[in-house]
């Protein structure tokens, strides 16, 4: 069976094993039919089976060159390596959607899977309604405007361009994109049962229990997804940087925004039963956001790095976000009487308290970031003139924010849920804050040594320490009680993600204050020391890698090691690209990069950029602690789980 | 005091003592190459999505920082480099949004909604998790007035809340949205004497004299061997009727730039009004010689200046003659003041009063002294073949003959033995001429003038 | 209130105003937050792709920026000396391909105004040398002036955004019009046509 069929057989199947699905749930929840819910993880597997077919009918497709199917015409090439052929498929917009659709449909079967003894639960079969309804959204887009499937005929000994050159110098391609959609995709769990919840009136404690550990883990894989992006241009890009504020970094980081103030906000409605609507808005948001930043990323409205190429999905995936919002915030408004709250904050100064200074901050930095995203569209739909928001902005607004959370990370770990202790606050924060005070002193102390000036950054050191030794503190006593069970569980892993964002933040703020760069202009066998390194041009070659030639320039940093940045000529694409080559310490990082070979004859002569920055490697350390953190979390805390509150909303329905 | 505010205090004091060290001390200072690179961070790469110039190694980018390095290397503001680049890539190019009109928005908003977080938050904690006071917490009886009083509350609250965090906003809008002028030697960017001059121009366009005379003043402040400004100043006070002072201004131009047209023609014009018409004769020749643009020879067909040149020097050549004629004795041509180009001028004048003998004795005279000289043979040739006569015809022709043979590359002699030619019939013979003619080097703009006239070109068919 | 009364007669004899606020607070806030959405949704839907939205250029209409430097023969131009003719400013490097496309085009608009004199040619080498570009134009003809020396900042100043691009300066001094990539002789010509006739 060629190719095209079995893959637009494939989509056909998975879009009606959706409907079928939905119209189950629907006849389940709608009380008459409830037996059917049982049937829908029989849909689901459905789904999911005709989503593999298609995905390998698109690997088969690429791998063996099948050149009648246009993606691959358009996309592969008989010269990609193999690991970037079977990447190819989310190079473009089409596959990209396709992997879409694997990722939820996989978490549609764990969903179903996970749940199969509340199947005929009405919150369940609205949370696996809301499933197939997302899941049928994206099978429509391929069997309409993004269909990967489309027969081409191409002449005989034809070959494609392959992807762009971009996306295929680094290994990071085949990772990235996969682990950030298992993030994006992952918040579909928590949003279905979140309107479930809604749709249902039952607006208790039960759908957040359901959906903790999915939400968690979605997280987790978001957030290392977004760190993997980082990693990825810092290593590709070779200027040096890793974050640009760039719309479709934005848009990413804005669901991680909401998704973290919800998961700090979800253990006060666990505990006290408040922040009921606040919670149900933060997981609407967030799932919002990841369809809000799939259109930004796929319409071209906004301009980036990272965009697709144009297409015709835009006006689709937006229809689909104003209708999330807009059923979203009428299913609250009609339950706005039953979300109110039980309980109350009874003190101010209390981890609740904390929580919710956590959660404004939240707030505001995510209204920052999406604010500076469109303000352009904004001004030239009302003003007609088109302006810029970047660096500068974000920079500018987001650190106050990001000072306080930090500050906020060292004080709310310490602090009692209000009436757990009957000592004052302020004597419990004097005794537990000391030893995170020393660590943030001598950190302070180090980094004056170390030459940091400047009172931006040595804020952030200084709070860096503080935050850090509270999350340090707490381990070492939680493993010095618990043994091993001190690192794992809700609270324990909590604390090893905080130590993973302090050396993100400590990092991010070194690596952004102390950056220095330099162009040089060096004959072979020329040095040139600058920021304290010595750097040598040892001469330059040309290598033929068969899809791209490359002239590499060999330059020894600091009489060690030879690193070999290049430009890279890719000749179908006609298109030059620059392969940076970086030297990286626990200290600090050497970025080199070949901006141009001068043609001149008789002279082998480079232009180098060398780019110097502190610390860089610690934020992708920090990003992997972060994501063992997250895992750890996950790992049941065994005889201390405690129990939530309980579900007020079931028991107590119309008080 | 205990062991443990002993701790406190110690670590306070090391962090606090560290901090200040660090925040107040100066390091090491930013050189040039550190500012460039975050100007360039600050600005967006006009043609790559979503990069910064600093980002991308695009040839604009790349030459954008050069120029962004050039200009600090040169002590320029980042106010400065910011209005360079926004006036040739538009506002688009700016990171960093305008902190006045509608852009402050995005400064302003965050601090409101900030604000307006902190608000509610505080609101929520005071009332212990429940953002609106619950009214079942009152007594049913004084519910009412106590609801009206929160609610009066709620709202002075909203408003001072809002008021508050608006003119915070507008301080960081203000403080944000604009360059600072660190690192600057000349912060202020000045007018330079091209605008001035555009602007004066503009002003001569719309008829404004003073508005325009006013400008190139200015401009001649900034930079007073302006040639372009010096030269229509000096039109300008010419045509105010001070010719002399107008004279002065051109010299002044010409003196600063020998090349530039407008102030040859002026200068030429400005003689004739003083009625000296040699040095208009000779601008005009230097005018002629620098490849005029089109609105000048426009301008010089309008104010008939060849025609007054050309007036003015037959005037002079016959005041010339007539003195010489005046004299007892005749002196030779060698011994009299008289230049061959002069007494070639005037011959034609001579000619053109309707004296042609005289103004072939004229010349006679002259080759008594200059027997072979090309021009003045040619001259002679091209009174005899104007008459008319068939006979003198032949004889100019011989005159032409021998002038191309003391120099067969003589443009006159070329262009009138073609016109002979084509009198005689020869058209064959006219067209050699011509195209001789034609790969001269230097070919003197009245011959090409003539050619012109008398459609010599179509005439011969070549 | 009433609809609460519907829905849950027991709670609004008990207590109307409690849960009345709060649902009245819920749907304000509901409302605000979808007009907000639907405010976005209407901004972004009715956006261009940013891959269409054209680069209007701000020079346009201005006076013409300075073009001054040393030409490939080593003489020294200056673009206000040509004030009074149509200039045509030329952004251009030798080894990028519409330029070499758009090269018999500038010769065939220089032949064509040769005569007159009403309208030039400067070319600006972007990122160049001089020796290719004496090459460039002994193979592909054309003898108008090529600046070598301040190029970058011309380029800047003008607002290059890559090779070719073009400029048409009026005799005025003023820049009228701008095109990215290659120009025809004809496209030019007609621009002139067009802001030559009277209105």
């Amino acid at each position: 069976m060629s190719n095209v069929a079995l893959g637009s057989a494939a989509v056909a199947a998975g879009l009606g094993a959706a409907l079928v699905g939905f119209v189950v749930c629907g006849l389940g929840v709608t009380g008459r039919m409830r037996f059917a819910l049982r049937h829908a993880r029989g849909a689901t597997f459905a789904m999911a089976a005709a989503a593999v077919v298609a995905v390998v009918a698109m690997e088969r497709a690429l791998i063996t060159r099948d050149f009648t199917v246009k993606f691959v015409a358009d996309n592969g090439s008989s010269t990609t390596p193999p690991v970037f052929n079977v990447a190819t498929m989310w190079s473009a917009l089409e596959g990209s959607i396709l992997l879409w659709v694997l990722v939820l449909c996989g978490y549609a079967v764990a969903v179903a899977v996970k749940f199969r003894k509340r199947l005929g639960d009405p919150l369940l079969g609205w949370a696996m309604l809301v499933m197939f309804a997302v899941s049928a959204f994206f099978f429509a887009l391929m069997v309409g405007p993004a269909d990967p499937f489309i027969a081409v005929e191409v002449p005989a000994g034809y070959d494609g361009p392959g992807p762009n050159p971009l996306l295929q110098n680094h290994i990071l391609m085949a990772f990235h994109p996969p682990i950030l959609y298992l993030g994006y995709v992952g918040f579909t769990v928590p949003f279905a049962f979140a309107v479930a919840a809604l749709a249902t009136g039952r607006l208790g404690e039960d759908w957040l229990a359901a959906t903790r550990r999915w939400t968690v883990a979605a997280w987790g894989f978001l957030t290392f997804g977004i760190v993997l992006g980082a990693w990825w241009s810092y290593e590709t890009l070779g200027w040096g940087g890793y974050w640009a504020w760039d719309p479709v970094e934005n848009a990413s980081l804005l669901p991680w925004l909401t998704g973290t103030a919800y998961l700090h906000s979800v253990m006060v409605q666990q505990r006290r039963g408040i922040l009921r609507v606040w919670n149900l808005s933060l997981v609407i948001a967030t799932f919002s956001l990841t369809i809000l930043g799939t259109f930004l990323t796929r319409s071209g409205v906004l301009a980036s790095v990272h965009s697709f190429t144009e297409s015709g999905i835009g006006p689709a995936i937006l229809g689909f976000f104003a209708v999330i919002v807009a059923v979203s915030l009428a299913l609250i408004a009609w339950r706005g009487d039953r979300l109110r709250s039980p309980g109350r904050i009874a003190a101010p100064v209390s981890r609740e308290g904390a929580f919710l200074a956590n959660n404004a901050l939240f707030a505001a930095f995510a209204f920052v970031v999406l604010l500076g995203t469109v303000f352009p569209l904004l001004v030239e739909a009302f003003d007609g003139r088109t302006i810029s928001v970047g660096n500068p902005y974000f920079d500018r607004m987001t650190r106050p924010i990001g000072l306080a959370l930090l500050l906020l990370m060292a004080v709310a770990p310490m602090l009692p849920w209000a009436g757990e202790s009957r000592r004052p606050p302020t004597e419990l924060l004097s005794r537990r804050l000391m030893a995170p005070m020393w660590v943030a002193a001598a950190a302070l102390v180090l980094s004056v040594v170390a030459g940091a000036r400047g009172w931006a950054p040595l804020l952030a050191f200084g709070l860096g320490g503080f935050a850090g030794g509270a999350a340090l503190r707490q381990v070492l006593l939680a493993v010095r009680r618990h043994r091993w069970r001190g690192l794992v569980g809700r609270t324990n892993g909590g604390m090893i993600v905080h130590i993973g964002v302090v050396l993100v933040a400590v990092a991010f703020a070194a690596s952004q204050s102390y950056v220095r760069q330099a162009e040089f202009d060096l004959a072979a066998g020329q040095a040139a020391a600058f920021a304290g390194h010595e750097i040598v041009y040892v001469g330059s070659a040309v290598v033929d890698h068969g899809n791209r030639t490359e002239r590499v320039a060999f330059v020894r940093v600091d009489d060690a090691k030879t690193y070999g940045p290049a430009i890279a000529t890719y000749p179908f694409a006609s298109q030059t690209i620059g392969i940076p080559s970086v030297r990286s310490t626990l200290r600090d990082d050497v970025a080199l990069s070949v901006l141009q070979f001068p043609e001149e004859a008789g002279a082998d002569r480079v232009i180098l950029r060398v780019t110097v920055q502190p610390m860089v490697v610690w934020l992708w350390l920090g990003g992997i602690v972060m994501a063992a953190g997250t895992a750890l979390s996950l790992i049941p805390a065994g005889s201390r789980h405690r129990r939530p509150v309980e579900d007020l909303a079931v028991t107590e329905p119309a008080r | 005091m205990s062991r443990r505010a002993a701790s406190w205090l110690a670590a306070l004091v090391l962090a606090v003592a560290a901090f200040v060290y660090g925040a107040v001390d100066e390091g090491p200072p930013k050189t040039n190459a550190d500012r460039v690179r975050i100007l360039a961070d600050d600005f967006a790469c006009p043609v790559c999505a979503g990069q910064s110039v600093a980002e991308s190694d695009v040839p604009v980018a790349r030459e954008i920082r050069r120029q962004i390095a050039v200009w600090v290397d040169e002590g320029r503001s980042d106010a400065y480099i910011r209005d360079q680049l926004v006036a040739a890539y538009d506002v688009d190019i700016d990171y960093n949004p305008s902190g006045s009109g509608i852009t402050s928005l995005v400064w302003i908003l965050p601090v409101i909604a900030a604000g307006g977080i902190a608000a509610v938050v505080v609101v929520m904690l005071r009332s212990g998790g429940d953002p609106a006071p619950t009214p079942e917490t009152q007594p049913s009886q004084a519910g009412l007035s106590a609801r009206r009083r929160r609610r009066r509350n709620a709202v002075v609250w909203t408003v001072a809340v809002v008021v508050v965090t608006t003119g915070a906003g507008l301080l960081v809008a203000r403080s944000s949205g604009s360059r600072s002028a660190d690192g600057s030697i000349s912060g202020e960017i000045r007018v330079t004497s091209r605008e001035l001059i555009f602007e004066a121009q503009r002003r001569l366009g719309e008829g404004d004299l003073d508005g325009a005379i006013a400008a190139y003043d200015d401009a001649l402040e900034l930079q007073p061997s302006n040639p372009e400004a010096l030269t229509y100043r000096g039109w300008l006070t010419s045509r105010r009727g001070d010719p002399d002072t107008a004279a002065r201004y051109l010299d002044d131009a010409i003196a600063s730039d020998p090349a530039y047209p407008d102030a040859r023609l002026f200068r030429a014009i400005v003689s004739l009004e003083q009625g000296d018409g040699s040095t208009a004769a000779v601008e005009l020749a230097v005018f002629d010689s620098l490849d005029p643009p089109p609105y000048a020879e426009e301008l010089l067909a309008q104010a008939q200046v060849r025609e007054r040149v050309a007036a003015a020097s037959s005037a002079d050549a016959l005041a010339a003659v007539d003195a010489l004629a005046s004299l007892d004795e005749r002196p030779a041509f060698s011994e009299a003041a008289l230049s061959v180009d002069e007494a070639l001028v005037a011959a034609e004048a001579l000619a053109g009063r309707g004296d042609l003998l005289e103004a072939v004795q004229f010349l006679d005279w002259v080759l008594e002294s200059r027997p072979d000289d090309p021009d003045v043979l040619a001259g002679r040739g091209w009174l005899l073949v104007r008459s008319g006569d068939p006979e003198l015809l032949e004889l100019g022709v011989e005159y032409l003959d021998a002038a191309l043979a003391a120099d067969p590359s003589n443009p006159s002699a070329l262009a009138y033995r073609a016109f002979a030619r084509w009198q005689q019939a020869d058209l064959a013979g006219a067209r050699a001429d011509l195209a001789a003619f034609d790969t001269l080097g230097r070919q003197p703009p009245d011959l090409l003038r003539l050619i012109e006239d008398q459609g010599l070109r179509t005439a011969v068919g070549s | 209130m009433s609809t609460i009364g519907e829905t849950e007669p027991g709670l609004a004899a008990q207590r109307p105003s409690a849960s009345g606020i709060r649902r009245r607070r819920t749907v304000l806030v509901a409302v605000a937050v979808a007009m907000a959405a639907a405010l976005l949704v209407v901004v972004l839907a009715t956006r261009d792709s940013a891959f269409e939205r054209n680069a209007s250029s701000p020079i346009l209409g201005g006076l013409a920026p300075p073009v001054v430097g040393e030409t490939t023969e080593g003489e020294s131009f200056n673009l206000d000396r040509w004030r009074g003719r149509w200039v045509i400013v030329n952004f251009f490097s030798t080894t990028c391909v519409p330029c070499i496309i758009e090269h018999p085009e500038l010769v065939a608009f220089a032949e064509r105004h040769a005569a007159a004199g009403d309208a030039r040619i400067v070319s600006i080498v972007f990122d160049d040398a001089a020796e290719n570009v004496r090459e460039f134009f002994a193979v592909n003809g054309g003898d108008w002036p090529v600046v070598a020396t301040g190029a970058g900042e011309a380029a800047i100043a003008y607002g290059v955004t890559g090779v070719p691009e073009s400029y048409l300066v009026a005799p005025s001094g003023v820049v009228v019009w701008k095109q990215l990539g290659g120009v025809t002789a004809d496209g030019i010509d007609d621009v002139i046509t067009e802001l030559t006739a009277p209105t």
